[in-house]
């Protein structure tokens, strides 16, 4: 795969990144090709032993027994694809229902705020067993037909699709839990989309942080008192990470919890950026960087009200 | 704009899926239907907010007559007792392509003309509309797929 890497890029994230090397020699590399189960309509073992018939070999991920690697283009054009027993998604997205499946047990209703193409709507559908309602939100209308092809393919009924900007989302309901996954400048998807350093700049990713920290102080006054946040990025940028999550604490009682899922490496927010310092609290966040997981990159925070 | 279904229009689809299918009415209990004017009608939460863009799944839609939705079928197959037919491998895959199909009368012995459920082997894979021994494919087009592996 053919990239080109800015050098204030390399310069930024060499400070920031423990095996600069690594790091920069794994963004030319294609993202692992990988899908989860939907339980809602299948199980694990059913699909193993299909694809065993099929001969398409699949790898289950260490992290998350529902998700398997396929090396195989085959995947989206099996039975088992078309009747909406697997979904395909990347594995970092996974990453925010999962923070929250405990919680997700008894959550009576949920936010997805940033919601198409309803990769995590979905899997917040499967956690909760159809049950309870989940609000799947999308500005862009043309994502929204896709976020609803997804659901229906899925057999998702909990849900109910509204199209605001999340940052004016009406203050008529209180929920249990809510996901951001923000619009951000995209430097973690450079291994799906290679062309996606290619207008990068420092301008670019602080055109985000206005609308991110307005997203996540509307999330906060949206939760119920015990409720639950996930905000995620799929950028490495502190600006738009840690900068934003430290933004919150500074504004809102809000308190960040312990990100614990075994056998994935995750990095801790880091304590100062640029001559900023942040909160003590916000190492509780987490980077996800490729190298270290064969994955995109990512940013988590859980967030507690 | 979506709202709550009238408790007639409610009966006339509940009774209609118990008459064709045989889906009794206790399989969609956790949930209620909603409609709106074009005559759709949704399988939704019972916890309902105005100004929603969609809810749940759409699982029919009411004209004149009822037509059950893709959705409907390929969700709630497995509660379906009436009014389906078994495809071969060869006709399975035709059908997910989205061709229509003739068939013998030996094939269709579990179905009448109307609405009906297409199965392979256990799995429930849409809706189509048998007339005679002719089934029109009723797969939405942005559904239809050439599968490789079944």
């Amino acid at each position: 795969m053919n990239i080109t890497i800015p050098q204030k890029f390399k310069d930024r994230y060499t400070k920031l990144v423990d095996d600069p090397n690594n790091f920069f020699n794994i963004l030319s590399k294609p993202l692992q090709k990988s899908f989860r189960v939907n339980t809602l309509k299948s199980s694990i073992n059913e699909i193993r032993e299909r694809f065993n018939i099929y001969g398409i070999n699949i790898k289950q991920v260490p992290w998350y027994s529902d998700a398997f690697i396929s090396e195989s283009l085959a995947v989206g054009v099996t039975l088992e694809y078309f009747l909406g027993h697997i979904y395909i998604q990347e594995l970092t997205s996974m990453l925010p229902p999962l923070l929250i499946i405990k919680e997700l047990q008894n959550a009576k209703i949920v936010l997805d705020g940033c919601a198409a193409p309803g990769s995590k709507t979905t899997q917040l559908a499967d956690f909760m067993k159809n049950q309870g309602t989940i609000i799947a939100n999308e500005l862009d209308y043309a994502r929204l037909y896709i976020l609803k092809f997804n659901l229906e393919r899925i057999g998702v009924i909990n849900t109910i699709l509204t199209r605001y900007d999340m940052r004016f989302f009406p203050n008529e309901l209180e929920f249990d839990v809510i996901l951001v996954d923000v619009p951000c400048s995209g430097e973690g998807t450079i291994r799906r989309d290679p062309k996606a350093l290619s207008n990068w700049s420092e301008n670019r990713i602080l055109r985000y942080v206005g609308i991110q920290k307005q997203i996540i102080l509307k999330a906060f006054d949206l939760l119920k008192p015990g409720g639950h946040i996930v905000y995620s990025t799929c950028t490495f940028a502190p600006e738009e990470n840690e900068n934003v999550v430290d933004f919150l604490l500074n504004k809102r009682p809000a308190k960040i919890e312990k990100i614990n899922i075994p056998k994935i490496k995750l990095t801790p927010g880091i304590q100062e950026w640029n001559g900023k310092t942040f909160n003590s609290d916000i190492k509780k966040t987490v980077r996800i960087w490729p190298h270290h997981n064969d994955t995109n990159g990512f940013f988590l925070a859980k967030i507690k009200k | 704009m979506i709202k709550k279904c009238p408790s007639k229009k409610q009966r006339l689809v509940f009774n209609y899926l118990e008459k064709r299918f045989g889906i009794k009415r206790d399989s969609f209990n956790d949930f209620n239907l909603y409609t709106e004017e074009k005559g759709k009608i949704f399988l939704g939460p019972k916890t309902f907010i105005n100004r929603c863009i969609s809810i749940g799944l759409v699982i029919a839609r009411i004209d004149n007559s009822i037509e059950p939705s893709n959705n409907l079928l390929q969700t709630f197959g497995k509660y379906v007792k009436k009014n389906f037919i078994l495809l071969n491998k060869e006709d399975a895959l035709s059908y997910i392509k989205g061709e229509d199909l003739e068939f013998l009368q030996d094939e269709i012995k579990e179905a009448t003309e109307g609405y009906v459920l297409l199965k392979y082997s256990n799995f429930p894979l849409g809706c189509g509309l048998l007339k005679g021994k002719h089934l029109k494919n009723m797969l939405p087009k942005a559904k239809r797929l050439k599968l490789e592996f079944l």
